[in-house]
């Protein structure tokens, strides 16, 4: 059986708008295994980037954590990155253990410095190298990454976009992490420019046989990508399973309808999308968030919440309705 | 063909854009295309990467850009002639959506007056009874009615209500034609379909034509009948979408179809196959010939020197590209 690296506990956590909250992440409690790419799929205000901002660890106001835990395996012992204070954070996780590669790479980068000074900036704080032996190392590195080496001398703005998030991806996995966390890192890039960054990214996860997260709503790259999926709906995790699993026999009735709504090339079928709209995180509905959508819903689901049981063999599913044995 | 079966004619438009303040430098947003659509109702994609000049194009079309060089006919007026009325009456026919619905309508007015007045204004209807009838059928075509509306503002609205309200406002009209620029990127893939629907609903009973813009050709597949592929400016391929999709001529066609992930485990070998990314892009506008000639696994001098014109391979097809000339 292949080692855990990451033990999320009944996370739950959201924001303050004024005096309401809003419930993004709600009592999530997952388990991430090493050598594996884990996707999180959902579409917009499902949570899924609030989930990866609070496995990272960074909670900035009007983020805040309510309570639970995100243990990070670190040299064979469990730490939970949440107790951890930012300057910890900063200097012994990030970068090191666990590196986040963001939808807009400008997050990240300086605008105001060169591509090589962001290597030597890390290497000096992580491995005390100095800017002559970090320029040298940043540049036979580039060259492992198929990057050309002019963009060293680059500053952010004169690149274009995906040679920026090849940057970036490329400063994530210097040090080798154990974690990538990658939030929806090529949805602003033209598809073949995607396609290179993504094979890229996996090939490099299957070198170091550390961990990706990759979160995206597009489920084409999920069935192109990822090894196991949880599909997240209104701030919880509805379903989990093997990537081939979940798009071959999906169980959740959100994920069913889901699925069926994704158009492929080459065909002309008609299809149909899901009924209204997705609830209001600052007063979610009771039971199960998605009865008032749910076309198998009854009394139970308004009234109790379900939770994520076992299905098949690594397939669970938060569904009264599918773990009474009901299909759609 | 006969004039008027001609519904739209883009006659060899040119856009060029100056960019460099101090440093006066340009390129060419917009090259050389051509192209008519028939007069029957048909949903015609034009699909490209960003930077392809897909939305210049549909703002040239629309009548927000004139272009430097070249003519949009439309069912035989020149669009950048038009006078007084005429100018209504264009509005009247063609009629556009966007991406972002959002950017679309004033945060602080409200939605139902901007209905109000495209009725009283544009299509003519002076009686408040009137109008608020006309409004409320319009509305029903897309799924909503009149009293989901009145007296609520874009923000209580979610993306995709709010798009079918700005298809609604674009249908007030009864138009012949709608522009949609990149109408669902911004929708979730749950709600997408049922936008996509209602184009071709609407096509079918209402005789509405389309210019679909878009980068997604799975949803192309899915409403269109035919397909014209942009890239740096240029027309590359053009003909009906299912021999377009299915026998890609261009080779940038085939690699844009090899790029898409497809939600099908089935296609994943394939699609991690993929080739190198390249070094550092060169500025593909100013490229002499073929734009794509530094990306072309079959690219060759000529390629490089001169640029290959859009010809037709058979009846419906055509394609620029010197492996067919």
């Amino acid at each position: 059986m292949s080692e855990k690296t990451l033990l999320i506990e009944n996370l739950k956590g959201g924001y303050l708008l004024g005096n309401k909250y809003v419930d993004a992440v709600s009592n999530i409690t997952m388990l991430v295994k090493d050598n594996e790419v884990l996707g999180i799929a959902g579409e917009s205000g499902c949570g899924k980037s609030t989930l990866i901002k609070m496995i990272y660890g960074y909670i900035k106001y009007p983020l805040i954590v309510k309570n639970g835990k995100v243990n990070l395996k670190m040299n064979n012992t469990w730490v939970n990155i949440l107790k951890l204070n930012e300057e910890d954070r900063r200097k012994n996780i990030w970068w090191k253990y666990i590196s986040y590669i963001p939808q807009n790479s400008l997050n990240v980068l300086n605008p105001t410095s060169r591509i090589k000074d962001h290597f030597a900036e890390i290497l000096s704080l992580h491995r005390g190298l100095k800017k002559e032996e970090a320029y040298e190392l940043a540049s036979e590195y580039l060259k492992e990454m198929e990057l050309p080496i002019e963009v060293l001398n680059a500053y952010p703005h004169q690149l274009s976009g995906g040679m920026r998030q090849r940057v970036v991806i490329a400063l994530a996995l210097l040090l080798k992490p154990r974690l990538i966390l990658a939030d929806e890192p090529t949805t602003a890039l033209d598809v073949i420019i995607q396609r290179g960054i993504l094979t890229l990214l996996l090939e490099t996860q299957r070198k170091l046989k550390n961990t990706l997260i990759l979160v995206t709503h597009d489920m084409g790259i999920h069935a192109m990508l990822t090894d196991r999926i949880a599909i997240m709906y209104a701030g919880k995790i509805i379903e989990v399973g093997g990537t081939k699993e979940i798009f071959n026999n999906p169980l959740h009735p959100y994920t069913k309808i889901l699925i069926e709504s994704l158009v492929k090339i080459g065909e002309k079928k008609l299809r149909r999308g899901i009924k209204g709209m997705p609830p209001d995180l600052t007063a979610p509905p009771s039971g199960c968030r998605f009865h008032p959508r749910c076309p198998l819903a009854t009394e139970i689901c308004s009234l109790k919440e379900p939770y994520l049981i076992k299905a098949s063999n690594d397939h669970f599913v938060a569904c009264h309705k599918i773990n009474e044995g009901i299909k759609l | 063909m006969k004039k008027d079966n001609i519904l739209l004619k883009i006659d060899n438009i040119i856009k060029i854009f100056k960019y460099g303040v101090v440093i006066g430098k340009k390129f060419t947003a917009v090259d050389s295309i051509s192209f008519i659509m028939e007069n029957r109702p048909q949903i015609l994609t034009i699909a490209g990467e960003s930077g392809s000049g897909k939305t210049t194009l549909a703002r040239i079309i629309l009548g927000f850009l004139q272009p430097e060089i070249g003519k949009v006919i439309y069912r035989n007026k020149d669009v950048y002639k038009l006078k007084g009325k005429e100018k209504i009456w264009y509005r009247k026919e063609v009629q556009a959506v966007f991406q972002d619905p959002f950017e679309a309508f004033n945060p602080m007015r409200k939605i139902y007056t901007y209905l109000y007045e495209t009725t009283k204004n544009i299509v003519g209807i002076e009686e408040k009874n009137d109008i608020d009838e006309h409004i409320n059928q319009t509305l029903e075509m897309v799924g909503l009615s009149l009293e989901e509306i009145k007296g609520k503002y874009p923000h209580e609205f979610s993306g995709g209500q709010l798009q079918r309200v700005a298809i609604a406002r674009a249908l007030l009209t009864k138009p012949k034609l709608i522009i949609a620029d990149e109408p669902v990127s911004m929708i979730d893939a749950s709600l997408r379909i049922n936008i996509l629907n209602i184009f071709k609903e609407i096509e079918e009973k209402f005789s509405t034509s389309f210019i679909y813009i878009t980068h997604d050709l799975a949803t192309a597949y899915y409403i269109s009948d035919e397909i014209i592929i942009m890239y740096r400016g240029v027309i590359v391929e053009k003909g009906p979408i299912e021999d377009v999709m299915k026998e890609p001529l261009h080779p940038y066609t085939t690699l844009l179809l090899d790029s898409i992930p497809v939600p099908d485990i089935t296609y994943r070998a394939k699609w991690l196959k993929a080739s190198k990314l390249s070094g550092l892009e060169i500025k593909e506008f100013l490229i002499k010939g073929c734009k794509y000639s530094d990306r072309c696994p079959y690219s060759s001098d000529k390629c490089i020197r001169e640029r290959p014109r859009l010809i037709k391979i058979d009846k419906n097809r055509e394609v620029a590209c010197w492996l067919y000339s």
